[in-house]
């Protein structure tokens, strides 16, 4: 099936209809201001339907060449000649005719799709609601507009104008602009209206795209993703939804509270407390602390292994306190202030009746059979403390 | 002789004369040409020389919706396209006569406008 763009019309019957042929003579039409166009053609496709209707032909068999045939029409209408840039088989159009050509065929598309619509009875009343929107899609393609100014300018000269006045106004010269564009009558000139096409084509091309990066929480930062990371710390490190994890507190099936248990993700890399977290202060006893990896004697500290113990800062001299272990949390209760001993296992574990927490600090006692690390490690993974020596306690804190 | 040529000068004078009669459209106005017997006339050209005509104001132009085709652009004349025609068909009279009698031989000196 030839297009319109071919300008080569099929010599006989094959496929050609008046559309088709149609849309040939359109493109030899095309160097003329719309109305010309229009004027030219109108019921044009009526009386090459009812000529087809008589003769029983393709418009091909009855008129030949749409090139000439355009050529003919234009001579009898007393118009010039299609120039000689327009003229068909020459060297390849500038960009600027093939975009014209392109509108062209869009609109004599567009026209025979309404043409189509207006036998359907639901039409009419859409096509009166859309005409009533018609303002409605002047505003939000000037705001469009100003949403791509924005992202072309950047974050720089973008958000001192945006939230404040400026950018107000911007918005609104913008609106003025877009309604008197599409409120007189469509221009003589027929660069403009390709240009005012052009640009409404952007603007729906570009709707979507800028109504998500404007609605993000930091307008005037968007696209940078670092400043994204600054704005979101949890970004790093471990996470619990968009909360920060500073410790870890593993049961076991019983429920019992387990210490020195390293944790790992799929790809083998240490779960670990995010840097930022390793210290902080506690509402409940007024107390800074600073975090302990558990770590055996003589090697790099394990910030995977859990749980965390911690230091007490004294507030008055600012001096570390000896290592202890962290209060095992209650579900929604805090626990007692700092206590090694005497904490109760979370309601999650039925099974267990409120155990004690290990006494005595873990790193003092190494073993030499870890019972649970290497067992629940990803297998990719060399684990530290998997080989006999000194580890820190893997075991369940309540002896079997 | 190639009508073609003779059909151009006298094509604005057949459209207004048959437009004239009864309003019509395009297709309309050209089987009407044809059943007058100018057989010879182009589709474009009469279809051209309608716009044309309606364009220099001698006709003027309606546009019938049809029920199942497109719609149908009808033209119909006006007071500028009578006097158009009026002044025309005197020309075109003045001419045939003038080329009648140049082709019997009798008025052959006579001056042509």
């Amino acid at each position: 099936m030839s297009t319109p763009t071919t300008r080569q019309f099929p010599p006989s019957g094959a496929g050609g209809d008046v559309p088709e042929f149609l849309a040939a003579v359109w493109a030899q039409l095309d160097d003329l201001p719309a109305d010309e166009v229009a004027e030219l053609t109108g019921g044009l496709e009526a009386d090459l339907t009812d000529a087809l209707a008589d003769s029983g032909g393709t418009p091909a068999q009855l008129y030949g060449d749409p090139v000439e045939y355009a050529r003919e029409l234009r001579a009898a209408a007393g118009l010039p000649p299609r120039d000689a840039a327009g003229a068909p088989g020459r060297s390849r159009p500038s960009a600027g005719e093939q975009i014209e050509e392109l509108v062209a065929t869009a609109r004599e598309r567009t026209g025979i799709v309404l043409r189509g619509l207006d036998r359907q009875p639901w039409w009419p009343g859409l096509r009166d609601l859309l005409v009533v929107l018609r303002p409605a899609w002047w505003v939000i393609r000037a705001w469009v507009a100003v949403q791509v100014l924005y992202l072309v300018f950047g974050a720089g000269g973008g958000g001192a104008v945006r939230g404040g006045l400026g950018g107000l106004l911007l918005l609104l010269v913008a609106i003025l602009i877009s309604a008197q564009l599409g409120r007189r009558a469509p221009s003589p000139d027929r660069r403009e209206r390709v240009l005012v096409t052009v640009g409404n084509v952007v603007a729906v091309l570009f709707l979507l795209p800028v109504m998500f990066s404007a609605s993000g929480p930091y307008p005037e930062a968007y696209g940078s993703p670092q400043t994204v990371n600054e704005d979101y710390p949890w970004a790093a490190g471990l996470n619990n939804g968009n909360q920060a994890v500073t410790n870890v507190f593993p049961y076991d099936a019983e429920g019992r509270p387990l210490t020195g248990v390293q944790l790992y993700d799929q790809d083998g890399r240490p779960l670990e407390v995010a840097e930022e977290n390793r210290s902080g202060f506690d509402e409940s006893t007024q107390q800074s602390f600073d975090l302990v990896p558990g770590s055996p004697e003589g090697s790099a500290p394990r910030w995977n292994s859990f749980p965390l113990q911690q230091r007490l800062i004294n507030p008055d001299t600012g001096q570390a306190g000896p290592i202890g272990p962290v209060p095992l949390p209650l579900t929604g209760v805090p626990s007692s202030a700092g206590s090694a001993t005497g904490s109760v296992a979370p309601t999650v574990a039925p099974t267990g009746t409120p155990t004690t927490t290990p006494t005595g600090t873990p790193t003092g006692t190494p073993t030499t059979t870890p019972t649970v690390g290497p067992t629940t490690t990803p297998s990719r993974t060399a684990v530290p403390g998997a080989t006999p020596g000194p580890v820190t306690t893997a075991t369940p804190s309540g002896s079997r | 002789m190639d009508t073609t040529q003779l059909l151009k000068g006298v094509l604005d004078l057949a459209v207004l004369a048959v437009v004239s009669e009864e309003d019509g459209y395009g297709y309309e106005v050209l089987r009407r040409l044809r059943a007058a017997g100018l057989a010879d006339v182009g589709d474009a050209s009469v279809y051209g020389t309608l716009r044309r005509l309606y364009a220099a104001g001698a006709l003027t132009s309606y546009v019938v919706p049809s029920d199942e085709g497109p719609h149908r652009k009808y033209y119909g004349i006006n007071a500028h396209g009578r006097a158009t025609l009026a002044t025309q068909t005197k020309t075109w009279a003045e001419f045939a006569g003038t080329m009648d009698g140049l082709l019997a031989g009798r008025s052959a000196t006579k001056e042509i406008r």
